[in-house]
């Protein structure tokens, strides 16, 4: 787990991207970094975290014995049904194709979930996000509907300066 | 408070759409100025019109080596600068910033392949701004790629290797095809599309 959260970690610090990118603390996991924001989760799950896992478990890599290869390999790929399905949610562009893509990804990751990690139970989100393909064929992109200008309209609100008396 | 945040959701767009409206009055404009020099952030990224560019300190500068061949040997000094922004995004050379630097671009204006690369310079030629782009490398043909079977996740190898040789890109075929670039060593490079940029390149003609 140290050796994951420290590639993690190092990925984060050495991936050159742009500045407009909103970027993931670079202690990410230690004690003083605090909880990282929604958008900041999508950035983790979508960019770092694939490159991450996918260069200590993929293909090409090296493993102890064939039993632990094999299960580090499941992990990695249950773990990118989920990060597909997130890219695919997030495009700006909606088609058919792509909102089938999404439903089949997170159908596998959902019915996978409990073989791979025994420990962990549903959640009320996995059954939201299996309406998210209706709710992409009824609004358009999640770009269009997401609550990231709420998130910044309550940023916005918390900044201002007060005198923590309501209405004035 | 939901309730509360969509009312002003809904005021603010309406109020948006008034100061777009040609009979909007002259000093509700001027408060939405006034406004915007408070609370807008320091880079916008939505209010750049098609096409508009905006540079910083363009000053006109002797033409290195390697830019030579782009430009035509008669050509000794072009303006050259550090960062551009266009249609709200900011692209840097390689020496200002890595990550504003990394692109991906049609190679020859052929739209049949897209590559990656990085920005060495800025300069303009016959008054429009062009970018003199290194192109990524491909990786050995020996080393296998992890990132291909997965088929949603823009990402493939690449050698960490730039051509030594420049190719101009004009910044209006450019758009927004940025990019992140991630070392695995000293030879093989991850380089990938972010999200945002991966629909244009699947709908491009």
């Amino acid at each position: 787990m140290a050796e994951v959260m420290s590639r993690i970690k190092q990925v984060i610090n050495k991936t050159a991207v742009p500045s407009w990118l909103n970027s993931v603390p670079h202690n990410y996991g230690d004690v003083g970094a605090g909880t990282i924001k929604a958008d900041e989760w999508r950035n983790l799950s979508t960019i770092f975290l694939p490159i991450a896992l996918i260069s200590m478990w993929g293909e090409g890599t090296s493993h102890p014995s064939p039993e632990i290869a094999a299960k580090f390999h499941g992990i990695l790929d249950h773990t990118m049904l989920l990060v597909s399905a997130v890219t695919l949610a997030c495009m700006r562009t909606v088609i058919v194709n792509r909102s089938t893509a999404y439903l089949d990804y997170m159908t596998r990751y959902i019915c996978d979930l409990v073989t791979i990690h025994a420990d962990i139970k549903p959640r009320p989100n996995m059954h939201m996000a299996m309406h998210i393909p209706h709710f992409l064929c009824l609004f358009g992109p999640v770009r269009s509907w997401w609550c990231f200008p709420f998130e910044r309209l309550i940023g916005q609100i918390q900044r201002l300066l007060s005198n923590h008396k309501s209405g004035i | 408070m939901e309730s509360t945040l969509l009312h002003s959701f809904l005021k603010a767009g309406n109020l948006k759409r008034w100061l777009a409206k040609p009979d909007c009055p002259a000093v509700i404009k001027e408060c939405k100025r006034l406004f915007d020099k408070i609370y807008r952030p320091k880079v916008s990224d939505g209010d750049v019109s098609e096409g508009d560019l905006h540079v910083s300190h363009p000053v006109p500068k002797n033409i290195p080596q390697d830019l030579r061949p782009l430009l035509g040997p008669l050509q000794h000094q072009a303006i050259m600068c550090a960062r551009l922004r266009h249609n709200g995004v900011i692209y840097t050379t390689s020496d200002t910033h890595t990550g504003n630097s990394l692109v991906h671009f049609y190679p020859q204006g052929d739209t049949s392949s897209l590559v990656p690369g990085s920005i060495k310079y800025i300069y303009e030629e016959h008054g429009r701004f062009c970018l003199a782009v290194q192109q990524q490398l491909p990786a050995s043909e020996i080393v296998s790629d992890p990132y291909t079977i997965y088929a949603h996740f823009p990402a493939k190898l690449y050698s960490s290797q730039l051509s030594s040789q420049l190719e101009r890109v004009d910044i209006f075929t450019l758009c927004e095809l940025e990019t992140f670039r991630y070392s695995v060593c000293c030879s093989i490079t991850i380089t990938g599309m972010l999200s945002c940029i991966y629909y244009m390149i699947l709908f491009s003609p």
